[in-house]
Formats: structure tokens, C-alpha cells, sequence
């Protein structure tokens, strides 16, 4: 009897070891295939990935999209930009305020929204985004959008006071061929930290 | 010392199998829960067009939902016969787009609002879905047959709102939710 025990003891151990070995090797898998060279393209603090939403995405980066970007579309037809830093690098942190800065992008449409733990911020403006369409601009075609807790003037996004991973957002739908062939490359928005709580 | 060798093989072999089932599992369940989702919604049946409400904070399921775009969403079955789908572009200008998803969450078709100008000559055409063993024939001149690489999935329609903060923006959101009725299924 204390054999059959020892027995069933011994099995569910190996069940579970091999369980977690097995879910967290995937884990990792996903983790190192998203931060390494396979189809991921950096630009400054903002990454795209060139198979998000595509069917000639490899398993990791379709499992990545489901659970992260669900129902994305081809980067032909919308390109994703996504950070968790700023320009400097530094992780972006809903206790400081940051000016992200640019110009008009090379797409049909395109639009910057802000994420706490990738769904929106609630605020009492119900304000997530900026867009081509009703971004305020200079005499020159550049703008700025401010981020942060409390209100500014211009273009202003609610960071709310809850903690949580922030996350910015770029979308172009229906990018030039030149933003295509330059993901790396054309110039996107900069993000400025102006000071922390 | 055999045992232990026996035990850290078994470990081995476990951990890859699961490690492979999980990630062909992943896109499915979330496939599964998106699904539920969507026909959890007031109204909303399987193979049938139903439009949302604009995403707001506290609603957003989709994780980095587009809080600009207007969505209508349909979860299909053709298993056992095709779906006729009729699309009608809004004459707003934005972007708009028809898009399908397998079962594993790949977008295996996408048309946008320019090409289906530029291909079709239209604001409107009928899309004949079909499951991956159907032997549909076209019956119509003007359909478009497209084959899903599953018998189930899920469809999305986009409409970009020029600026849903504003007071014309609330109004375009009404008045596109209408027009959207005239998208539908058969």
C-alpha cells in the first residue's frame, strides 16, 4: 500500500514539473522570440513587429498577437507601433508627466492612444487617443501631446492615478509603401518625461 | 540511478508535449473567449452582423482596442452551409475595412473601403464565405467567394471615426450604427 502511494506521489510530481517546465519554457519562448531579431523592428523607443496579424506569422508571435494585439491586421494594412519606454529608454511611469512630439505620419490615417495595463485609462474626459483628424497642430504641421495626471492645455491624454504598465500606441492605417520598406527607419513620434510625482 | 534517469526523461518529454499543445492552444482559447464574447452582446447571434458600441474605458475587452474605430462583428459557422455576407461601405471618407479570422486568429482575408472601390466600382458587394471543404459554386456575377481555412471564425468590420470626442463625432458614431444595418448576413 505504501508502495502504490510512493507510486501516484512520484507521478504527480513528474505531471507537475513537467507541466510548469512546459508552460513556462513557452512562456520564455514567447518572451525571447518577441525581444529578438525574428520579424521584430525597432525604431527609437517604439517597436513593430513585420508578421503582427499576418498568416506567415510563426506560432510564438501568433500566440504573442492573440493574447496581446487579438484581432490585428496585416502591417500593409495597418502598421502597429507599440513602447513601454521613452526616448531615453526609461520605462514609462504613470506618476510623471511626458510630451510626445511629432509630425504628420505617412499613412491615410493615424493615431496615438495611451494604455494602462493594455486596456484604456479611465478618465472623466473618456480621452485614450489623438489621431490625424482632430490632433491640434502649429503653423509648421508638427504637434504635441501631453500626458499626464492632471490637466493641460492643448492636446491633453488623463494618465489617471491608479498604478499599472503604461503603454503608448501608434497605429497608421494604410501606410505609404515608404513606411513598408523604412519600419525602422521613417521618424516617429518622440516621448519626452517632463517630471514625476 | 536508472529511476532518476527514467523520471528526468519522463519530465522531458511531458514538458515539450505541453509546451506545443499551449502554444497551438493559445490563439484558440482566446479565439474561443473573443467568440463568447462577442455573441454574449445584446442582440448578437452566430452568423449574423452585430454592432457595438464605441470602446470606453471599463469596456474595452479586446486588449489595445482601437478607441477611434467603430466596430461591427460577426462569428460565423459554415460547416454546414456558406454564409452570404452584404457590405456597404458609409460614404464618410475614413477608413473602413471587412476583415475574417480563422479559428487560430489568423487574418486570412482583409478589403478595405479603397479597394473595394478600386477592384469592385462599388460601395457595396456580397461575399459568399465558405468552409475549407465546401464545393460552393458562384451563383452570382457580382459575388465574392472567399474560403476560410476553418469552419468557424470571426469577422470584423472598421470604421474610423474622424473624431469621436466631438460633438459631430457622437453623431457620425449614431448615424454610422444605423447604417451598419445595412450590412448584413443571409
Amino acid at each position: 500500500m505504501k508502495r502504490v502511494f510512493k507510486y501516484i506521489g512520484k507521478g504527480l510530481l513528474i505531471i507537475i514539473v513537467g507541466f510548469a517546465l512546459g508552460l513556462g519554457s513557452l512562456v520564455a519562448s514567447i518572451y525571447i522570440q518577441e525581444r529578438g531579431p525574428w520579424g521584430k523592428v525597432r525604431n527609437g523607443p517604439w517597436e513593430t513587429s513585420l508578421h503582427t496579424g499576418s498568416t506567415e506569422a510563426g506560432p510564438y508571435t501568433r500566440a504573442k498577437v492573440a493574447l496581446f494585439g487579438t484581432l490585428a491586421l496585416d502591417p500593409s494594412e495597418v502598421g502597429y507601433y507599440i513602447t513601454f519606454n521613452d526616448s531615453k529608454g526609461q520605462p514609462l511611469d504613470c506618476r510623471c508627466n511626458y510630451r510626445m512630439e511629432g509630425k504628420d505620419l505617412s499613412a491615410r490615417w493615424w493615431s496615438v492612444t495611451v494604455y494602462k495595463d493594455f486596456h484604456f485609462i479611465p478618465n472623466d474626459q473618456k480621452r485614450y487617443s489623438y489621431s490625424k483628424t482632430n490632433v491640434s497642430r502649429d503653423k509648421d504641421g508638427r504637434w504635441i501631446v501631453k500626458l499626464s495626471l492632471k490637466p493641460q492645455e492643448g492636446n491633453w491624454i488623463p494618465l489617471g492615478d491608479g498604478e499599472g504598465k503604461l503603454i503608448l500606441a501608434l497605429r497608421l492605417y494604410n501606410p505609404d509603401p515608404s513606411v513598408i520598406e523604412g519600419l525602422d527607419s521613417i521618424d516617429l513620434p518622440d516621448i519626452i518625461r517632463e517630471g514625476c510625482r | 540511478m536508472k529511476g532518476w534517469k527514467q523520471d528526468i526523461l519522463a519530465i522531458l518529454i511531458l514538458a515539450v508535449v505541453i509546451h506545443f499543445i499551449a502554444l497551438w492552444a493559445i490563439p484558440r482559447l482566446v479565439e474561443g473567449m473573443v467568440e463568447k464574447g462577442m455573441l454574449a452582446k445584446e442582440r448578437c447571434k452566430l452568423n449574423a452582423i452585430c454592432c457595438r458600441d464605441i470602446n470606453v474605458a471599463g469596456i474595452d475587452e479586446i486588449p489595445m482596442a482601437n478607441p477611434d474605430s467603430l466596430f461591427s462583428h460577426l462569428v460565423y459557422d459554415v460547416s454546414k452551409e456558406p454564409l452570404r455576407i452584404h457590405l456597404t461601405v458609409p460614404d464618410t471618407g475614413m477608413y473602413w475595412s471587412f476583415s475574417l479570422y480563422a479559428r487560430n486568429l489568423d487574418n486570412y482575408y482583409v478589403l478595405n473601403d479603397r479597394r473595394l472601390k478600386s477592384e469592385y466600382g462599388s460601395r457595396e458587394m456580397e461575399i459568399v464565405l465558405v468552409g475549407p471543404k465546401s464545393h460552393y459554386k458562384k451563383t452570382l456575377a457580382n459575388e465574392v467567394m472567399v474560403v476560410s481555412p476553418s469552419n468557424r471564425g470571426t469577422g470584423l468590420i472598421r470604421m474610423i471615426i474622424a473624431d469621436r470626442y466631438s460633438a459631430e463625432g457622437i453623431e457620425e458614431i449614431r448615424e454610422l450604427k444605423k447604417a451598419q444595418e445595412l450590412s448584413y448576413t443571409e
